[in-house]
């Protein structure tokens, strides 16, 4: 696989690596994509699972109390306002 | 150059319910920061969704409101991106079978070609200020449809007029429809808009530029004209569209590129392991058929057939559901439908478009109208009457019997006033009785008038005056 | 009477009879996880657990007469207890203190369990060893230079050392089943849906269950009794009735399919000859052994390894920096504070898998890979359907061999991946599979065969263990 694309998985990925870290990942992941690559050939004839639930059994429109907003924010590493805090986004 | 102009929308209404779209936390607009939130909302570790059965009837009913084919299968998906107001880092939508396929609208007199509405979550909301972005996630899985256009069937929007009309419509028939209640201020109805340019009469489609997330349709249809004539500029010079992501400012009145991203985005979407697969069965669209209420298009035409209304008031009336079921409140009390529509149609909407709400109750108003009917209220002290009353709960007839202003001929009193009138004035009715002259008797009725302070009815003021004066 | 031999049966019953206190049984085990704590297994003993036990004995003294009542459990580090910390084995959430129950200690709260820790595991569950914990590698109790198995190894080393008599771990391709086998105890995977997963840290959505470790085969069935069954927050968590499955039925008319592909599978390993004596064992005990076929089941591996990495890859987006796990201190930006904040806090095992995860689900290879698997997933499931229905429980090796040494695994991940071979098939069917210990190896180290049932028919399986288990 091309770093290239090692680097936009791992951009994807929101993930740093250093040079070396990149080039290990590119020999595991040859690996790891041979090891995939035997469903290739596989004859599914297009078979799919899809678990379903009809429409009258799912959750009612209910409320239910929410949580207080000083547990939801209780492991922010940085909160202010009663919101969580990140550097200003630009748009 | 001549050119096509090719629009496609994208829509999107929060949807009018109790709880959030996969969870049991209120729906509702304005509530302090991250205070409608539990673990399936922010996403905290080991939360799941659970999805709202009554979202998804929701999102059924405004796509049978619209003429859409219902998936019986309806299967949703993660949309995975990082951004802060995306608690989990993907966002529940649909993509391979969203619930509503294959829907239209009609604009003016095209039918408008809808790809889908499907339904998903609403972010959090961001609050940027000085050097930091304050999140709140209280709207964070709000349940949101989003309707696509399709842009690439005929026929196509080509204007800004067409595009405001269709979001009119589609607004209109939402809150019709029962499912989202629109108010754009506050942001629950917000679209995409893509627009394109080709050669007249070419089948190649030009390159789209998109601009996202505008608010308010004046904002649209400014945006909308503006991106016509940047583009059109640049093609007339020769240039090529970029294939970009514009923001309108709406302050500026102008469009620029936002900042592109430098991977083209891969949202990676597979269908959300969390979620089973909706079945929707015949029998549930049915029963959601039948309980849609009345839509705009079947109200106008009984309004126009059944109600004998013009169809400048019946779209008056229709144009807001509010007055329209006020409209219909005042039927119910007083079935005369076009005695009631020209009151709507001038004194009621005047006041409700001037700001002042809808501040009168059906049984005044009603009342109100039936006496002007009846002549026991003169038009024009009914309508001052009317604007007196206007945001206050008192009972208009009594308050109409305590200020005077009821007319009331068969009393004694008018006739007094009337035998007062043609003594005081005898020289004028020995004139009139010499000149039969029509103006010397309206003077008398303009008398008579003056001293019931407009209590009385001129017409019958008249008639009662030729009966004295035997005529 | 030595209290941390006592099965929770047992304990439940000599409690409540009161020939033992709660609090006394719960300082025995204390004392057994102190004094093992060389093993590495237990990553936090809960500051409140000797005060829940006292609180216990007040409630049992009023009457109380739950199914767990002071009966002391450990839970994996990816359970959350409202207001402890469950740290997944990761840096990235060494500080994280949950902020409500899961569905299952919520169950157990309320049966009468007292939660003695939580144990360690490889970090997101992601590793068959608890090599991969940020926390210290967990030995195996039998052998300290052997790993315990993962990646509920601190579970089961628990169990395995007497420090509770039940641990739950979680599973997602055999990280209940396989450390299970490497200590020499009862480790089951229920079928897929039968155990909320709500409040249980995401590895593979479609895959993941909670699973239960236990000495003896009725404290499996009790503790199963207790967590299974429908939860209105979780959609994926089945309605299906719950079995009275310390009820065992009679096993000696069941018929053992042999999976004819596994028989080559185990071709010069190791678990080879193991499982022919297994198999000739039940032939002794008068059952009947036929043999089946699931075609397919060497895709099971590939399959996996394209499911859970693209499922974790979506689950494991939301450790951001933002919400709860730790934000890097140089980070300036928002996207600085995702990738360094991610780089970070993930460990090596975790990042490759979100990678590979990104990969098979980005676009151009979404069909190819994740589609497919998807469809192989559907192939297995029609094909252990058809197995069925000429057998009522099949078996099959929990894992290669004896547990390996520690470090011995090489570079290549694929190597320690191939480790799962016999135990991802459950996951990906669905079917409830539950190792239990037959056997040594080489080195008199513990081995494991797993019985493998129809789906929610945990019932059997059960029935067939304790069959086994009088049979020996």
């Amino acid at each position: 696989m091309e770093l290239s694309e090692i680097k936009h998985l791992a951009e994807l990925s929101k993930l740093e690596f250093s040079q070396t870290e990149l080039e290990a990942f590119a020999s595991d992941f040859a690996s790891l994509v041979s090891l995939a690559d035997n469903i290739k050939n596989a004859d599914v004839k297009g078979k799919r699972v899809l678990q379903s639930i009809k429409l009258g059994d799912l959750r009612k429109d209910e409320t239910k109390k929410s949580l207080p907003c000083k547990v939801i924010l209780a492991n922010a590493p940085l909160a202010k306002k009663d919101s969580f805090v990140v550097p200003r986004v630009v748009e | 150059m001549q050119y096509d102009v090719i629009i496609g929308l994208e829509v999107h209404a929060e949807l009018k319910t109790k709880s959030k779209c996969f969870c049991s936390c209120k729906n509702e607009y304005g509530s302090s920061p991250n205070t409608n939130c539990c673990p399936v909302c922010v996403g905290l570790p080991g939360a799941l969704p659970v999805l709202n059965k009554f979202a998804v009837e929701q999102t059924i009913k405004a796509g049978l409101a619209l003429g859409f084919e219902i998936n019986r299968t309806a299967i949703f998906e993660r949309k995975n991106y990082f951004y802060p107001d995306l608690s989990k880092a993907y966002q529940i939508s649909q993509l391979e079978k969203p619930i509503c396929i294959n829907g239209h609208l009609r604009v003016f007199d095209k039918d408008i070609p809808i790809n889908r509405i499907h339904l998903e979550e609403d972010a959090g909301k961001l609050v940027h200020s000085g050097s930091e972005t304050f999140v709140d996630y209280n709207r964070g899985g709000v349940p949101l449809i989003e309707l696509v256009t399709d842009a690439l069937k005929e026929p196509h929007m080509e204007s800004a007029d067409e595009a405001i009309e269709f979001l009119t419509k589609l607004r209109q028939i939402y809150i019709y429809a029962g499912v989202a209640d629109c108010e754009l201020e506050k942001g629950q109805m917000r679209a995409d808009v893509n627009i394109s340019l080709r050669p007249k009469g070419s089948k190649e489609f030009g390159t789209k530029v998109e601009m996202k997330n505008l608010m308010g349709f004046k904002s649209i249809h400014a945006a909308i004209k503006y991106e016509i004539a940047r583009q059109k500029e640049i093609l007339d010079d020769g240039g090529k569209i970029e294939q970009e992501t514009r923001k309108w400012d709406f302050d500026k009145g102008e469009s620029f590129a936002m900042r592109s991203k430098e991977n083209a985005e891969d949202y990676r979407y597979f269908p959300d392991p969390d979620l089973l697969a909706v079945e929707i069965s015949d029998e549930d669209v049915a029963r959601l058929k039948k309980s849609l209420p009345p839509l705009p298009d079947e109200i106008k035409k009984k309004y126009m057939s059944e109600y004998g209304l013009s169809e400048y008031d019946t779209d008056v009336i229709l144009a807001d559901k509010e007055i329209a079921d006020f409209y219909e409140a005042c039927l119910a009390l007083y079935p005369q439908p076009k005695s009631i529509a020209n009151w709507f149609t001038t004194e009621v909407l005047a006041r409700v478009k001037g700001g002042a709400g809808l501040g009168i109750s059906k049984e005044n108003l009603v009342w109100l109208i039936k006496a002007v009917d009846e002549k026991k209220i003169q038009r024009l002290s009914a309508k001052e009457f009317l604007a007196d009353i206007w945001g206050t709960d008192v009972n208009a007839e009594s308050e109409a019997k305590a200020r005077g202003i009821m007319a009331d001929l068969s009393s004694d009193f008018v006739f007094e006033i009337l035998d007062k009138v043609l003594k005081e004035k005898s020289s004028v009715v020995e004139q009139f009785k010499r000149e039969k002259d029509e103006k010397i008797l309206n003077f008398l009725v303009g008398q008579v008038m003056k001293e019931t302070r407009g209590k009385a009815n001129a017409q019958e003021v008249k008639e009662k005056l030729k009966e004295k004066l035997g005529i | 009477m030595e209290i941390t031999k006592l099965s929770a049966v047992e304990i439940r019953k000599k409690i409540l009879s009161g020939e033992l206190s709660c609090k006394q049984t719960v300082e025995s085990f204390l004392k057994q996880i102190e004094k093992n704590t060389a093993y590495n297994a237990v990553l936090e003993i809960f500051d409140d657990a000797l005060a829940k036990a006292e609180e216990m004995d007040k409630k049992i003294a009023a009457g109380f007469k739950g199914k767990l009542a002071g009966v002391p459990v450990i839970i994996k580090d990816n359970i959350l207890y409202e207001g402890k910390i469950c740290s997944c084995g990761s840096k990235f959430l060494k500080n994280y203190r949950a902020q409500y129950n899961a569905t299952v200690t919520d169950r157990l709260l309320a049966e009468g369990a007292v939660i003695l820790g939580r144990a360690n595991m490889d970090e997101f569950a992601m590793g068959s060893s608890t090599e991969n914990s940020a926390f210290g590698i967990t030995h195996n109790p039998i052998d300290f230079d052997r790993v315990p198995g993962g990646s509920s190894g601190g579970s089961a080393c628990a169990v395995a050392l007497d420090m509770c008599p039940i641990a739950l771990g979680t599973e997602t391709g055999g990280s209940v089943r396989q450390p299970a086998s490497y200590c020499g105890i009862y480790g089951l995977k229920p079928s897929y849906g039968r155990i909320s997963r709500y409040g249980v840290v995401a590895f593979a959505s479609s895959l993941d269950q909670v699973g239960i470790f236990s000495k003896s085969i009725e404290d499996n069935a009790l503790m199963l009794e207790v967590l299974a069954g429908e939860d209105e927050n979780d959609e994926t968590c089945s309605k299906q009735k719950v079995d009275d499955y310390s009820n065992f039925s009679d096993a000696k008319n069941l018929k053992i399919g042999v999976p004819a592909e596994i028989l080559k599978m185990t071709k010069g390993l190791e678990c080879e000859a193991n499982f022919a004596n297994f198999v000739d064992f039940l032939k002794a005990c008068g059952l009947q052994v036929v043999p089946v076929s699931i075609k397919d089941i060497e895709l099971a591996l590939a399959t996996y390894y394209i499911l859970a990495p693209a499922e974790a890859a979506s689950n494991l987006a939301r450790f951001d920096g933002v919400k709860y796990t730790t934000r890097n201190a140089d980070a300036k930006t928002l996207q600085q504070i995702y990738k360094k904040s991610r780089s970070e806090g993930f460990g090596k095992e975790v990042k490759r898998r979100i990678m590979l995860g990104n990969y098979v689900l980005s676009s151009g290879y979404y069909d190819a890979y994740y589609n497919k698997a998807k469809a192989v997933q559907g192939l297995l499931i029609d094909e252990c359907n058809k197995a069925f229905e000429s057998c009522d429980v099949m078996i099959m090796p929990t894992t290669l061999g004896e547990a390996f040494k520690i470090g011995s695994k090489p570079s290549d991940p694929v190597e320690t991946y191939k480790e799962d071979v016999f135990t991802v098939t459950a996951n990906i069917v669905g079917c409830p599979s539950l190792s239990i210990p037959f056997g040594k190896g080489k080195n008199l180290l513990p081995l494991g065969i797993q019985l493998f049932g129809k789906k929610f028919d945990e019932k059997t399986i059960f029935s067939l263990a304790k069959f086994i288990e009088e049979k020996r």
